[in-house]
């Protein structure tokens, strides 16, 4: 009876009033309860020190907004945020100023919408260059080499920017070649002008311009309703067999060497761009001309 | 359940600071026996639960702050004897007790105050927790992280090392 509550929690069940109302009565028979009842009594007169609540709280408050204050000068989150922004607007500022570039290899065509919708359409061995900036501040300028066919849309000035001058236009189709002295321009559409060293040219729908070498200027008509390459074809009107073989050498990615033939001879015609012996044919039998195809070399020599 | 209480607004924080600051700082005293170091203790609790508070759910902000007061004792409180001041209180307000008996009284309350003193810190907490702040065995378990059984285990030993020593002093 005596070790009845001597169990490890027993004490703690009696305080808790958790014990079965056996083993109260037979705790309350021990003379340990009478002390162990004093002392559970005496524990009341106690009480823990007072704490300063709102004294302690205010010194929180102060400790946490002194810490606040260090951190909101320059918060962990800021130095991503602003190394977001940098590296966002540099690379606006790169697309916006960098230069578009398109090029088209041998026998290569290619078709390009410029920023404004208008659209270019290159020929074998050509290119044409733009800045972007330039775009979006309604500059419409680029820079071409070579040959191409421009389909404008209507809106501000658009210049087309070569060696041997300058075309401009408010919204027309036109074509562009420019060679090293050999500059000629086709109206398709609307009204383009053709701005060189020398002369400011005029072009209606229908009409040409065309410059060789030194020669003076020469102004021509036509009657197709868009360039014959864009269909496969090169067509020469009256033009130095120098740059017919020049083109030919473009559309195929060949060397065409001659001997005893005057290059200066000036031809009429078309050649197709998809099949070389026909387009030598084509060229060669109306000048009385023989070839001979080796390869990559095409060897020209009179009958 | 639908709208979470978020440890980082200042309402939650007061609330959190009124509900448990005080027994937290008894608890802190319980161990130290020192009140400047106990308010301390009840600061560094609050301020690292604030700079902590977006990785705190509030269901967890209470054993948080005593976590830390107990993490905080342990690192950095030399263990002193603790000698505990408890006021008294003025419990009976019947004055039909002898003067000799009075005085009884309070010498048994002096030794009862320096047995406490002399418990175990494991003991004395829980025994105080209990007795004092009338936290139930089931609170304490849940501030100390220990079982139900090993607050009652030690609030057992606690009133029977009381009882044993009382008599001695």
């Amino acid at each position: 009876m005596k070790n009845e509550h001597t169990d490890d929690t027993f004490l703690a069940r009696w305080l808790n009033k958790d014990l079965t109302s056996e083993e109260l009565i037979s705790f309350k028979k021990s003379k340990e309860y009478e002390e162990y009842l004093k002392i559970a009594e005496a524990m009341d007169a106690f009480e823990s020190p007072s704490f300063n609540k709102e004294a302690v709280l205010q010194s929180i408050k102060n400790k946490i907004q002194s810490k606040q204050k260090v951190k909101k000068l320059v918060p962990n989150w800021m130095y991503a945020a602003v190394a977001s922004v940098a590296l966002l607007l540099s690379v606006v500022y790169y697309m916006s100023n960098s230069t578009e570039t398109y090029i088209t290899s041998f026998g290569e065509q290619m078709a390009v919408t410029l920023p404004d919708g208008s659209k270019v359409q290159l020929n074998s061995k050509s290119s044409i260059s733009y800045k972007k900036s330039d775009w979006f501040d309604g500059n419409r300028t680029l820079n071409l080499n070579g040959e191409g066919y421009f389909k404008v849309k209507k809106g501000s000035t658009f210049s087309v920017n070569t060696e041997n001058g300058n075309v401009t236009v408010l919204g027309t189709q036109f074509n562009v070649k420019t060679l090293p002295l050999y500059f000629e321009v086709l109206c398709y559409e609307g009204k383009v002008q053709v701005k060189n060293k020398e002369e400011i040219a005029i072009l209606t729908q229908g009409l040409s311009f065309r410059k060789i070498e030194q020669k003076p200027s020469e102004k021509g008509m036509f009657k197709n309703s868009s360039p014959l390459w864009v269909d496969g074809e090169t067509s020469f009107n009256n033009t130095p067999l120098k740059f017919v073989v020049a083109e030919l050498e473009k559309q195929y990615q060949i060397t065409v060497s001659s001997v005893g033939i005057d290059l200066k001879t000036l031809f009429t015609g078309t050649f197709s761009n998809k099949n070389l012996d026909l387009a030598l044919q084509t060229i060669c039998i109306p000048l009385s001309i023989k070839y001979t195809i080796d390869g990559n070399m095409v060897s020209l020599t009179k009958i | 359940m639908l709208e979470k209480k978020s440890v980082c607004e200042s309402e939650v924080f007061e609330e959190l600071y009124s509900d448990h600051s005080k027994s937290l700082y008894n608890f802190a005293f319980y161990k130290t026996g020192n009140s400047a170091q106990s308010e301390d203790l009840v600061q560094e609790a609050f301020i690292k639960m604030w700079n902590n508070c977006v990785k705190i759910i509030f269901e967890k902000a209470k054993s948080f702050l005593f976590t830390v007061v107990n993490n905080q004792f342990l690192n950095d409180v030399a263990h002193k004897k603790v000698v505990l001041n408890y006021r008294k209180q003025g419990v009976k307000e019947s004055t039909n007790e002898n003067p000799e008996f009075l005085l009884e009284e309070k010498e048994f309350l002096n030794k009862l105050q320096t047995t406490i003193s002399n418990l175990k810190e494991g003991q004395r907490e829980v025994f105080l927790l209990n007795r004092i702040d009338k936290k139930t065995y089931k609170e304490i378990a849940e501030i100390l992280s220990i079982s139900v059984k090993a607050v009652e285990k030690r609030m057992h030993l606690a009133l029977k090392q009381v009882r044993e020593q009382i008599g001695n002093i």
